[in-house]
């Protein structure tokens, strides 16, 4: 009966073992076995015989060797006391009758020996290999005992065999719970990878000891280190600069109290123009703020907005210069006339030439900053109307003329009268024919002529060119003219006052039109600035617009 | 003091002639120059009492020109008044070293322009004089 455990392998053993603390208390005790002690020839095969299910033939030797030695045991004492009382009294040959008769005695005790010590050493054996488990399994106390439970362990094979039914469910039961679990947790995994994935900073997780665990792939291209270069290796081996390898150990053995986020902005090697933003943040248990699991790198690259920052602080100072030079002389002159009465009167008339000078110049500039900050902020709606190409064209050089004639440049209009109309916002394009006009005055020497020309083109489209005989511009020039604040460094340009705001408005106009401005350029031979644009806007564009 | 020259170096030619106008109405001596470089050859040909320059200048800034004089005239004596239109300590910062330098913040007065180089050059006259003595 106990065989059917025992050779089943380890596993109905370890059942039983998991089973036994919870069995009724009858099958518990029939489980007991206290007063056997198996054979030295069990006790004595060691740590092997423990740890491997007990085997049939094993068994079946040692009952042999058993048997054989209750059976020899037993005749050679039953014989030796009939000899001892009957030895005066017989002769040999009652000796010899006697021996059939110890036999008929010794062989059914030896019978029940050898069953009783077979039973009792299987139960051992049980025994021996539960108590493993129940150490193993860290359940106290469990012990077989043979006597007459021995023989009442069949009665309870009903509860072992519901029990183990019992456990095996509830391991299934565990197994599920314990697969799900995991497929969670892996899916949880997967996504937090996904979130650190999609970001759009290089994210890098370091553990306690600063070695990488994780890298999205944005890493790659802003540190230009492959991913396995950095997962498991320290920051020594793929972070050059010394700034930031000393904000990845910031926090290696930070403690709560002492750690804060931190951030610095370096550089790459080899590339002065990119700016990174490295931020450090400790990654706390959200349980135990005192257990720190590492530390989070988000690399950002803020290059953007570097340059955008600079050219902020640029603008101010520029802004600044542009609006206090007009506004220094504005305070000279009027100081000038006010303390200088004895001055003469050339001298008076400039005063005040200067004074509305300067005062114009300022006008200009602030109007091109409130203009050019309503185009940026997207402020502006474009408010396209029919408008007389050669009114608005004649109007621009009138306005100019002055200033043109007070230089000796002439200005001329190469436009028919009948031009006819475009639709355009007509505000914003007096600005920049405005602007390309009196650019071209303003870089053209006495004597020198300024042409305003308009023609129709091909699939009504309308060109404007502005063309001077003035200083012209080198080609570097030529390609930076459109650039926000920028002036020629040329020393025939820098001479000419210029707040380097005007051609930058009229790109930015003839944009808000879809158009094209272009400019080719020749030093000592003039320049000539060219805008296509589309004069008679299609039917549904222009019912959207107006 | 009627002796004393100022130079006024600035790109704004309106500028330098008002200051010249001002200047020597107030009893200076007073040459002009359009940049830096100009300014420069004028000065080592022959140091003014006083330089007045604008930084915003072509061919040669007034804070380059600045940093050259320090450099090549390492006991300069004239003070150098600098126009500005920055107010904040950071535009200023390269003069940190250099003698006597003095910022002019646009717009100023003329007036405040020269009671400062007065009291300069009395300052100067009298400390020449006790030295002198």
């Amino acid at each position: 009966m106990f065989r059917w455990y025992t050779e089943g392998g380890s596993q109905p053993l370890s059942l039983i073992g998991a089973i036994l603390p919870q069995a009724s208390g009858k099958t518990r005790r029939a489980c007991r076995l206290d007063t056997w002690h198996p054979p030295l020839a069990f006790r004595r095969r060691g740590p092997c015989a423990r740890t491997r299910p007990c085997d049939g033939a094993d068994m079946m030797r040692n009952n042999r060797l058993e048997l054989s030695v209750t059976v020899a045991s037993i005749a050679g004492v039953a014989v030796f006391l009939a000899l001892l009382r009957y030895r005066s009294v017989m002769g040999p040959e009652d000796v010899y009758r006697l021996v059939p008769l110890a036999l008929l005695i010794v062989l059914p005790v030896a019978a029940v020996c050898w069953a009783f010590a077979r039973a009792a050493r299987n139960v051992c054996l049980i025994g021996e290999r539960l108590d493993e488990l129940c150490k193993a399994h860290g359940i106290a106390g469990v012990h077989l005992r043979g006597g007459r439970h021995l023989f009442h362990v069949p009665q309870h094979l009903a509860e072992i065999v519901r029990l183990v039914a019992a456990k095996m469910h509830e391991l299934d039961q565990q197994a599920l719970l314990a697969e799900t679990a995991s497929r969670l947790l892996s899916y949880k995994y997967d996504k937090s990878e996904a979130v650190l994935e999609a970001m759009p900073d290089a994210v890098l997780v370091l553990d306690h000891a600063c070695v990488a665990t994780f890298a999205n792939s944005k890493v790659e291209s802003l540190l230009g280190v492959s991913r396995q270069q950095l997962i498991r290796n320290p920051p020594q081996t793929w972070c050059a600069d010394k700034d930031v390898r000393a904000l990845l150990m910031r926090f290696t053995h930070a403690t709560d109290s002492a750690v804060h986020t931190e951030s610095i902005e370096y550089s790459p090697p080899g590339n002065k123009d990119r700016r990174i933003r490295v931020s450090a943040y400790p990654l706390f248990s959200p349980h135990d703020r005192s257990t720190l699991f590492g530390t989070l790198i988000v690399f950002r690259d803020i290059t953007q907005e570097h340059v955008s920052r600079r050219a902020g602080a640029e603008f101010v100072a520029h802004v600044s210069h542009e609006l206090k030079t007009p506004l220094a002389t504005l305070a000279a002159y009027s100081e000038l006339l006010m303390d200088f009465q004895e001055l003469e009167e050339t001298e008076r008339v400039n005063a005040v030439n200067v004074i509305r000078d300067e005062v114009e110049r300022a006008t200009v500039l602030i109007i091109n900053l409130l203009n050019i900050s309503r185009l940026e902020t997207g402020a502006v709606q474009l408010s396209r109307q029919r408008v007389k190409m050669y009114d608005l064209l004649r109007d621009s050089v009138q306005n100019m003329s002055r200033t043109a004639g007070k230089k000796g440049v002439s200005l001329e209009l190469e436009v028919l009268p009948d031009l006819g109309s475009a639709r355009l916002d007509k505000e914003l394009f007096r600005i920049l024919v405005d602007n390309l006009l009196s650019n071209a005055v303003k870089y053209s020497d006495a004597g020198g002529r300024v042409t305003l020309s308009a023609e129709y083109l091909e699939d009504q489209r309308m060109r404007i060119t502005v063309e001077d005989r003035g200083i012209g511009m080198a080609e570097a020039d030529c390609a930076k003219v459109f650039d926000k604040y920028y002036r020629s460094s040329s020393e025939h340009a820098s001479t000419r006052g210029g707040h380097g705001l005007g051609l930058y408005l009229a790109k930015q106009i003839v944009d808000l039109h879809h158009g094209a401005i272009s400019v080719s350029s020749e030093l000592g031979r003039g320049t000539k600035f060219t805008i296509e644009f589309e004069a008679q806007i299609p039917q549904l564009e222009e019912m959207q617009t107006v | 003091m009627s002796n004393k020259r100022i130079l006024v170096a600035d790109d704004e030619t309106n500028m330098t002639r008002v200051l010249k106008l001002q200047l020597e109405r107030a009893g200076y001596e007073v040459t002009t120059a359009t940049d830096g470089r100009q300014a420069l050859e004028s000065i080592l040909e022959a140091p003014p009492d006083v330089l007045v320059t604008d930084i915003h200048m072509p061919r040669m800034s007034g804070e380059e020109l600045c940093v050259e004089i320090d450099k090549r005239m390492p006991a300069r004596s004239f003070p150098i008044f600098i126009m500005t239109s920055m107010t904040d300590r950071e535009h200023r910062r390269w003069t940190q070293g250099m003698r006597s330098t003095e910022f002019l913040e646009k717009p100023f007065s003329a007036r405040v322009l020269i009671a400062r180089i007065d009291k300069l050059m009395s300052e100067r006259g009298e400390s020449h004089g006790v030295h002198d003595g």
